[in-house]
């Protein structure tokens, strides 16, 4: 440490962080961290810096930092680091007042950091050996009942609290299935002696809740091996904050760029980026460490990514944070294919790609994006990713109803409505669902409970399971937020309608959901929204509507961009895509902010936000690597290869084959992209991992590869029925006559949206000229052509490259 | 809650205000099992008269001979041992001390003739006791869980026990047989109370339910049931000419029912959880101990 400070350049410079702090109670500490900044690198100096205080009489500084209050007042706390200072103000109050831990601010977190309360122990459904805790502490009433009055007080001794049970068991001073949990010199011991010994003063609902967490610092960049300090505030609702640090739980999300303990220390890895999460009291936060790669990246190297819109700015950004070089542009044809695929599920036909690849103007790439945007299989398309997260399907909704809500889906999307108007068309109509299909959701989820559940997955990201029963033990909704959030739905009135199928949806003027466990309902309120009043006599889903689609909701928009931005770059800014909460950091953050705030202030236009990602440098980067991204497949420096659905294979081999597949019960012609209902049988969409569309949940759609995926591409009759089609593009092409050379041209035109180089003509050529070799009728001499050419586009067909998005 | 409020504003290791009160019984005197020791106290004045100990820990089950002159007082250190002592209730001397079971001890019952004690424990077991010399004279193996209450019939032959394993048993004492279960509870039993005549037994706990069963020799039959309280029950009394029943329940409710029909004639609101919970011998008073080491002793007459 020492080499490394002497070595420090000059130009460094020293913070102290927090740069305030506050001591509230005598018993209140604050860890300072003394930060040194050189260039874009961080290092922590805490343990080697001098600390000394302005006013002993007021806060005195211990040599690792840590701050403690003596007397009211302010003092400056300073910190001395190779000749050079930085300070902290600190304010010292109510240092004379008497003091008691409280229930809920201390004991809790103490026996919740030492896991007392977690899943595999007391917190277990079960609890264990007869004592059982809530998990994560989510009851603290119930919780103080069973510390200190369940099985006659056997867990407390109010006239013996050394003697108590709890801490008996805790600092293994009798056999503990959990082991040591409390040292007994520890702070977090004291703290529960201390409690016992004064009572054991319960929770009270005047008790102040922490309202934020703060983290110090907030991002920093390291080199691999470097450690570094995280300390974490608490501002409750009193206006307090305290140093938590030592009772926030800390996880990691990328343990091969940073680890994290117990107690906030990070130490670096490896070369990257990690997210950590900081979990205290239901509130999330979390702090960004990076490690920049250690490659040589040129300014020229990053101007290969040209910067056509905000989203190059911010990608250039990050990937300048951890030299990441992109790789350039990808080619006309590879891009012409790519957004083809991307936007509409379909690929440019042999003529499409030939007048696109001839055309010299600049702009021809956002002229090709424009013209796209307006094609009927781009509504076919958005119109089938939707019904995937409307779960449209005639399962348990009759083909009539199927229907309507299907239709309605694709003409939102024909009409580009705004997905605010998407949503709130859902959730404050009334009537029939037959004449109006958005009803239908209501149809598909007919419970307050499994609404809850379903809008928060399908609009919000948000998976709200765990709070049913308990509060979320890793996210910041808790059980009550849960049923206030249901009580919304407690009034959606359903009835039979005009047909079979067909339901009437409507406003009750009366019921309502009950806590389980208060067995009373809760005022109707948005997760972190407004609250209704129990006897207000407005329409709660009209209520839920407004808060859902409000442009300051930042779930609503994060989680409708994130799954956009999926489709066409491969992987969620938020990843898995629908997981969006707080927890879950972005691996671009500002970048998120920046086109939710685009999005929104476009009214919600997902056309516009499309047309913004697929006109960025950034979705147009080729996907092959070069020297410094081989390994990136989360910071965009290349665009990441991805696997076509099954229902766009399965359309792209129609197309190319020129016969279409028949689906029974719908028109021949029609397109798997076009069907309203995944009940349609077809092996070929199951095994290629259609969605059942039953659950709201993006992994439903399967993108894990099988051996019967390949199976049937290669042996399976659905490509082979096709090739020896009688009226297909095969037989269509010898039928006229048409040149190999020429035919060689149009099946990689269609296929692979490119002309064949010469490596891959010359022996191709050679192949289809040896078959016209064949001696006897012309009968057969027409047979051993078709069979060279079916050959031909079948091992095309079967190819990565035509199964691939690149 | 003004006593904690203030206790809170002392400084730390401060002792509570009076002492608290872990189990309760009423025969010629009142007993209340305390931290330490068992106090003795006139019904009428609620002056102490003795204090009897010491004992390790709380005393958290104490129990009269029916002749009132012995006082079998239970406790242990939870999660380390058990003990019962057996006091000369006229001398103020201890006759018996037992020690065997390995975690502390929640229910106690002496037999009608006054020769045996039970003893029921966290650690699962159920022991009979010499009550003249405190020698163990059998065990009771069967429950799966804590055992938190133990009475005995009238007639001397049977023992009850409840549970947390959801469960009362009922045991031949003299041969330490268990001749049935009752397994209706939905959740463990904290209490258990027996008609006087013997021929019907209350239980209760954190289902919140009361349940009654009339007691055959080979099988009980469930006969009422009725989700009384909004929180875990935690003691049930059966007043001694059989016509009243009385609960205390962690919703701080003490609740009086007509016993046949389990009507609710009474509900009173109580400061702090009961743990203890006994009618007197001539039924016209009941007095509820608790927690916070408050006692009350309330007039059936002025209810």
């Amino acid at each position: 440490m020492i080499l490394l400070l002497l070595c420090a350049p000059l130009w460094s410079q020293l913070s102290v962080l927090p740069p305030t702090a506050e001591l509230s109670t005598i018993e209140s500490r604050q860890q300072l961290i003394a930060e040194s900044t050189a260039g874009a690198f961080h290092q922590d100096v805490t343990a080697t810096a001098a600390w000394s205080s302005s006013d002993p009489r007021v806060a005195t500084v211990d040599a690792s930092g840590v701050v403690k209050p003596v007397g009211d007042g302010e003092a400056v706390i300073t910190a001395l680091v190779n000749g050079q200072s930085s300070s902290a103000k600190v304010r010292v109050k109510n240092a004379t007042q008497p003091f008691t831990w409280s229930f809920r601010g201390h004991v809790m977190p103490v026996l919740t950091k030492a896991g007392c309360n977690q899943g595999a122990c007391h917190g277990a459904q079960a609890g264990k050996n007869g004592f059982k805790l809530t998990l994560r502490g989510y009851d603290p009433e119930l919780d103080y009942d069973v510390l200190t009055r369940q099985s006659a007080g056997r867990r407390i001794s109010l006239s013996d609290p050394g003697a108590s049970l709890l801490l008996q068991k805790a600092s293994f001073g009798i056999p503990h299935g959990g082991g040591l949990r409390l040292k007994k010199d520890s702070l977090d011991y004291r703290i529960v002696h201390e409690w016992i010994a004064a009572g054991t003063p319960p929770p009270s609902d005047r008790d102040a809740e922490v309202t934020a967490l703060e983290a110090f610092p907030r991002q920093a960049t390291l080199k691999p091996g470097q450690e570094q300090n995280i300390v974490v505030r608490a501002r409750y609702s009193d206006g307090r904050l305290e140093d938590v640090t030592r009772w926030v739980k800390f996880s990691s999300n990328n343990e091969g760029v940073a680890l994290v303990d117990d107690y906030g220390k990070v130490r670096m890895t490896g070369h990257g980026e990690a997210a950590i999460t900081l979990w205290y009291s239901s509130k999330i936060i979390y702090a960004r460490m990076t490690s920049p790669y250690s490659h040589e990246v040129s300014e020229a190297d990053y101007s290969r990514l040209p910067r056509r819109n905000y989203i190059d700015d911010h990608v250039l950004a990050k990937l300048k944070s951890l030299n990441l070089a992109p790789s350039p542009q990808a080619t006309d044809a590879a891009f012409l294919r790519r957004a083809y695929l991307d936007a509409a599920g379909i690929l440019p036909s042999a003529e499409e790609v030939e007048q696109f690849l001839a055309a010299k103007s600049a702009d021809k790439r956002s002229k090709a994006i424009e013209q796209l945007l307006e094609r009927d299989e781009y509504v076919d398309y958005w119109a089938y990713k939707w019904s995937d997260l409307m779960l449209v399907s005639s399962r348990r909704l009759r083909p009539n109803v199927m229907w309507s809500f299907y239709n309605w889906i694709r003409d939102s999307v024909k009409e580009n409505k705004p997905w605010d108007r998407f949503a709130r068309d859902i959730f404050t109509a009334s009537g029939s669902s037959r004449q109006n299909g958005a009803l239908n959701y209501f149809q598909l989820h007919k419970d307050p409970i499994d609404l809850t559940e379903n809008v928060t997955q399908a609009f919000l990201g948000q998976r709200l399971t765990c709070a049913r029963c308990h509060n979320h033990p890793l996210e910041k909704w808790t059980q009550k937020q849960y049923y206030q959030m249901a009580n919304l739905f407690a009034r959606v009135g359903i009835k039979n309608g005009n047909e079979p199928g067909d339901v009437i949806v409507f406003a009750k003027n009366e019921g309502d959901v009950n806590h389980p466990r208060l067995l009373r309902p809760l005022p109707p309120s948005p997760l972190d929204g407004e609250s209704l009043a129990l006897d207000s006599d407005a329409d709660r889903r009209v209520h839920f509507a407004k808060w859902l689609t409000d442009p300051g909701n930042p779930y609503f928009s994060r989680a409708i961009v994130n799954r956009v931005w999926a489709n066409f770059m491969g992987r969620g800014l938020i990843d898995p895509v629908d997981d969006v909460r707080e927890a879950n950091a972005p691996s671009n953050e500002e970048l998120l902010n920046a086109l939710v705030k685009d999005f929104v202030a476009h009214g919600f236009d997902i056309k516009h936000l499309i047309r913004t990602i697929m006109n960025s440098g950034t979705y147009q980067v080729s996907s092959e690597s070069n020297a410094t991204n081989q390994s990136d497949g989360v910071y965009y420096s290349k665009y990441i290869v991805k696997r076509l659905t099954g229902e766009v294979i399965l359309d792209a081999m129609s197309q190319v084959t020129g016969v279409p597949s028949s689906f029974s019960g719908y028109p021949a012609g029609t397109r798997a992209l076009q069907l309203p209902d995944v009940q349609v049988q077809s092996e070929f969409l199951s095994v290629f991992g259609r969605p059942k569309r039953v659950i709201c949940d993006a992994a439903e759609r399967s993108m894990d590869p099988s051996i019967a995926q390949a199976l049937h591409v290669i042996n399976g009759d659905t490509l082979n029925k096709k090739l020896s089609a009688s009226d297909g593009t095969a037989a269509l092409f010898l039928k006229l006559g048409l040149s190999d050379a020429r035919i060689l041209d149009h099946v990689f035109l269609s296929a692979y949206s490119r002309y064949p180089t010469e490596a891959e003509r010359t022996p191709m050529l050679a192949a289809l000229s040896k078959a016209r070799e064949v001696k006897g009728s012309t009968e057969a001499q027409k047979e051993a052509r078709r069979q060279a050419l079916e050959d031909m586009m079948w091992v095309m067909l079967t190819s990565k490259e035509f199964l691939f998005n690149y | 809650m003004t006593r904690r409020g203030f206790i809170s504003l002392l400084p730390a290791a401060a002792a509570p205000l009076q002492p608290q009160i872990f189990s309760l019984a009423w025969q010629k005197l009142l007993a209340l099992g305390g931290f330490g020791d068992v106090r003795l106290l006139d019904p009428q004045t609620k002056a102490v008269i003795a204090t009897l100990g010491p004992h390790a820990e709380a005393v958290r089950a104490v129990a009269f001979s029916s002749a009132g002159n012995r006082l079998a007082a239970a406790g242990g250190r939870p999660g380390l041992k058990g003990e019962l002592r057996i006091w000369d209730v006229e001398a103020r001397q201890p006759v018996a001390t037992a020690q065997g079971h390995s975690d502390c001890i929640y229910g106690v019952a002496v037999s009608p003739d006054g020769a045996l004690v039970a003893t029921g424990s966290y650690d699962k077991l159920v022991k009979l006791w010499d009550a003249a010399s405190g020698r163990e004279v059998r065990t009771l193996k069967d429950h799966i869980d804590a055992v938190y209450a133990v009475a005995f019939t009238p007639d001397g032959k049977h023992l009850l026990s409840g549970a947390a394993d959801r469960t009362v048993k009922v045991w031949n004492v003299a041969t330490g047989e268990r001749l049935f279960t009752l397994s209706e509870p939905a959740d463990g039993v904290n209490a258990i109370a027996l008609h006087p005549s013997g021929k019907m037994v209350a239980a209760g706990g954190l289902d919140k339910t009361i349940r009654l069963w009339a007691l055959g020799e080979r099988a009980g039959e469930l006969r009422n049931t009725l989700i009384a309280h909004e929180d875990a029950i935690l003691q049930l009394a059966w007043s001694p000419d059989g016509k009243t029943l009385i609960s205390a329940s962690a919703d701080k409710l003490i609740k009086v029912f007509e016993a046949s029909t389990l009507a609710e004639q009474k509900s009173i609101r109580q400061p702090d959880w009961v743990t203890g919970l006994k009618f007197s011998p001539d039924g016209g008073r009941f007095a509820a101990g608790r927690y916070d080491g408050s006692l009350t002793v309330y007039d059936m007459g002025a209810l």
